[in-house]
């Protein structure tokens, strides 16, 4: 008997050894019908957000690969106009004595960018300038640096543009500055570098108020001063070139807005409401205009209760189209800041990737097409959220090549229609009820 | 021992298969000690003379001084499930009960029992949810596994020799899972959400001797309620894992009565009748789908040896059979989930005091095809060891 029992044992033993085992072959597909969870899943575009515009004090413009220069006036915005401030760069400083002047040139190099009416000429006066060109305390160069110049010129030109059939445009200055200069170098009054600047710290480039083009040109544009030598056979032609100083050049770009929606802005604090501004929200790059999104908060909103997680978040904002045309062009994507409630910017805006976020162009085609740039801001939202500040977190949207370019962009506030409005999308899951 | 079987199996932890734990805290247990699968689940008026009766405490006033009962049982599933179209198969082999029982005095006995009270094994795929708000829908799969378990103390006192009075206390333990995995677009947002339960309950039993061959039994299961530790894991593609306690349901186990007979036509030949209901509407457990409706049980069973103490192994063999007819404790969409059971089982002697090895086979149905339910057949082998031991008396012959 007691081996009969141990035989039971062992064999209850090992039929107990798999106690809990389940074969999980094939998972049951049942329909809604049969399991209600707490876990609901919202889709809300209905949020208000809200935007406006607000002008930086000065946008940075150290070696911009571009140099901005021209003037136009714009229905909205106002005049615009960017001037370049020059120091130049020598390398010669010994002429042969029977050589003589001949001509001295401005020869700028279009970088194919041009901004509104090319059609018509334009001019310019080019003028010495009597300060040291130097960066500010920060070393960079800002589109409000200026520097004291001599209202003497030394060329006044008009010009029509062809930004993008010419490589250059060749802009004849006066013969007595040219003569001067090279006096200077030609009797040793000039020997080197710190005398060159001495003389010459460098030179303005100023366009006419009544211009209706801005126009880029490279940086590696220069003076030319052309001279001649006799000789038995005839004459040899040479050049002297003073290149720009890539490093101490750069533009400075103003905006006279009185008469437009944005002449109460004084300072980056201060906010033009899309309300205020045609219902529209804007940004000029080069004199610093951009828009700034008030978002609102996600707790507290109407139908959500308990407690949940953002899982996706997408900013949409369209160009009024109305206002647009080829002329006036506008970029494939903008970039985000994250700014405080005095505008000033904190952060660079990211996504959950790691990567920066950027506003790239989705387009509807349709009989009237809507340009709607979106936004990823789940990671911004989510960040606001979780941060003791985060009320004070607004996004700046600025145009991509903001301080080497004059683009303007005119944005649909939360007013216009639902296809092409501000608004904001989201996914949100609640899971605890 | 528990412990080891645990490693040694590689597979998922759920001890069912039923779609149909999903609701509630499971699927309860149909299983008890001893040969009570074997006749259909029946048993409420069985003494607990030569093995433990778990469905009355009463039982206990019966057992006899100086024994000793240890019950063991396990059982394996096999869980042929369909629905319309659709069908599977799945398996899943649990610990039934795990008991012993002892005497007081020769009127009183006490027995302990740790058993799992209901099981949560589940996995549904395909659930579409709308995205509010849009004309979207995501998808969800859901995956449960878990189990409640009650250790259970029954007291059993004889006041006459035909009236016994029983009592019990039970305390209710475990934990159940449920994990969410949900796709929404392109993102997916998995929810686990762990339940823990504690409770606890009592029961009454009695038993009466109307003469030798008729005897008459009740018991009362009071409700008693299972409170609820819930904590939360939200895992997302972006973000990191959320770990928060959330708000879970308690959950009511309700108010059970039952009434039973036990019929000796002959001194080998046992008849017993049961019935018993569940008054789960009272616990107020619904939603838009589903209802905990009333459930009322028929059991009838029945034992038969063909010689008792005969000369040849096979006459010493107790022979049984069941059935039992259950209304079910769920109703979905208006469709009840009804269920019936087959029985058929043998008692085999394995020692001289009357151990047995007690095992049977079960054919049972679960719900129905009509308005989209799940129907399942289930096929279940039982295997109970009952350990009847002498304590305190020496054999005679060694």
């Amino acid at each position: 008997m007691p081996k009969n029992l141990y035989i039971l044992g062992s064999l209850l033993f090992v039929l107990i050894a798999f106690e809990s085992c389940t074969t999980d072959d094939s998972s049951f597909p049942v329909g809604e019908d049969w399991v209600n969870g707490d876990t609901r899943v919202l889709y809300i575009d209905t949020m208000t957000v809200e935007s406006g515009t607000f002008l930086f004090d000065s946008i940075q413009v150290t070696q911009t690969g571009r140099l901005l220069l021209g003037a136009y006036r714009d229905s909205v915005f106002g005049s615009t106009k960017s001037k370049i401030f020059s120091r130049l760069t020598n390398s010669v400083y010994s002429i042969d004595n029977d050589a003589t002047f001949d001509s001295i040139a401005l020869i700028l190099r279009y970088d194919n960018y041009f901004y509104n009416d090319t059609l018509s000429p334009q001019r310019i006066k080019i003028y010495p300038v009597t300060q040291d060109i130097v960066a500010e305390e920060d070393g960079n160069y800002y589109n409000t640096s200026t520097f004291d110049y001599d209202k003497t010129s030394l060329g006044d030109v008009s010009f029509t543009p062809r930004p993008i059939r010419d490589d250059s445009l060749h802009l004849l200055l006066h013969a007595d500055f040219g003569q001067k200069l090279f006096d200077e170098l030609q009797d040793n009054t000039i020997n080197n570098s710190d005398e060159f600047l001495n003389s010459y710290p460098g030179i303005l480039l100023d366009p006419d108020e009544d211009n209706t083009a801005i126009l880029g040109f490279q940086s590696t544009s220069l003076i030319r001063l052309y001279y001649s030598i006799e000789n038995e056979t005839g004459s040899t032609e040479d050049v002297i070139d003073f290149a720009f100083d890539a490093s101490n050049t750069f533009h400075n770009i103003s905006g006279q807005r009185q008469d437009t929606y944005f002449t109460n802005l004084n300072d980056q604090k201060d906010l033009v409401t899309a309300e205020q501004a045609g219902g529209d929200s804007y940004i000029q790059s080069g004199t610093g205009l951009a828009t700034r999104i008030a978002f609102p908060n996600l707790s507290g909103l109407s139908g959500i209760e308990g407690s949940g997680t953002l899982l996706y978040a997408q900013l949409g904002i369209s160009l009024n189209t109305h206002e647009l045309s080829d002329q006036l062009h506008v970029g494939d994507s903008l970039v985000a800041y994250i700014v405080d409630q005095r505008s000033q910017i904190l952060s660079t805006l990211y996504d959950y990737d790691g990567n920066a976020a950027y506003g790239v162009i989705t387009q509807k085609e349709d009989e009237f097409p809507i340009l709607t740039y979106t936004l990823p801001i789940h990671y911004f939202l989510d960040q606001k959220a979780a941060n003791f500040n985060g009320e004070n977190w607004y996004l700046a949207l600025i145009s991509k090549n903001f301080n080497q370019s004059v683009d303007r962009y005119i944005f649909n506030g939360n007013q216009a229609d639902d296809d092409s409005k501000l608004k904001i999308k989201l996914t949100y899951a609640i899971y605890d009820n | 021992m528990l412990l080891l079987s645990n490693n040694l199996c590689a597979q998922t932890n759920s001890l069912s298969n039923s779609p149909y734990s999903v609701y509630g805290i499971g699927t309860p247990s149909r299983f008890g000690t001893g040969k009570i699968n074997a006749i259909g689940g029946s048993g409420i008026a069985m003494k607990s003379d030569n093995s433990l009766n778990s469905l009355n405490p009463a039982s206990l006033g019966a057992i006899p001084l100086n024994h000793f009962y240890f019950d063991l049982g396990i059982n394996t599933q096999i869980y042929g499930l369909s629905e319309g179209a659709g069908t599977s198969k799945q398996f899943n082999a649990t610990l039934t009960n795990v008991a012993m029982a002892f005497p007081l005095n020769s009127r009183s006995g006490l027995a302990v029992t740790l058993s799992p009270y209901a099981n949560v094994g589940y996995s549904i795929t395909g659930i579409e949810n709308s995205i509010e708000g849009s004309n979207a829908i995501y998808t969800s799969d859901a995956i449960g596994t878990g189990s409640i378990n009650e250790i259970r103390v029954d007291y059993g006192y004889g006041l006459l020799n035909n009236l016994r009075l029983g009592l019990s206390a039970s305390y209710f333990f475990g934990k159940t899972e449920q994990t969410e995995y949900n796709t929404i677009g392109n993102y997916s947002l998995d929810i686990k959400k762990q339940n823990r339960y504690t409770g606890v309950g009592l029961n009454m039993g009695l038993q009466y001797d109307i003469n030798e061959s008729l005897s008459l039994a009740s018991i009362l299961k009071f409700p008693a309620v299972l409170k609820a530790t819930q904590n939360s894991y939200i895992s997302q593609d972006y973000d990191d894992t959320i770990e928060v306690e959330t708000s879970g349901d308690d959950f009511m186990l309700p108010l059970e009565m039952g009434f039973g007979a036990a019929i000796a036509p002959r001194d080998n030949l046992k008849v017993y009748l049961d019935y018993s209901r569940k008054f789960w509407s009272n616990t107020a457990e619904t939603d838009d789908l589903s209802t905990l409706i009333d459930q009322d049980i028929f059991k009838v069973g029945s034992t038969f040896i063909p010689k008792p103490n005969g000369i040849h192994y096979w006459q010493n063999v107790e022979y049984r059979t069941g059935f039992n007819y259950d209304t079910g404790y769920l109703e979905i969409a208006g469709e009840k989930v009804k269920s019936y059971n087959l029985s058929l089982g043998v008692g085999l002697p394995i020692s001289h005091t009357g151990s047995k090895l007690n095992l049977s086979y079960a054919y049972g149905q679960n719900g129905s095809l009509s308005k989209g339910l799940i129907r399942e057949k289930i096929h279940t082998i039982s295997i109970n060891l009952s350990l009847d031991g002498l304590w305190f008396v020496k054999p005679k012959y060694q």
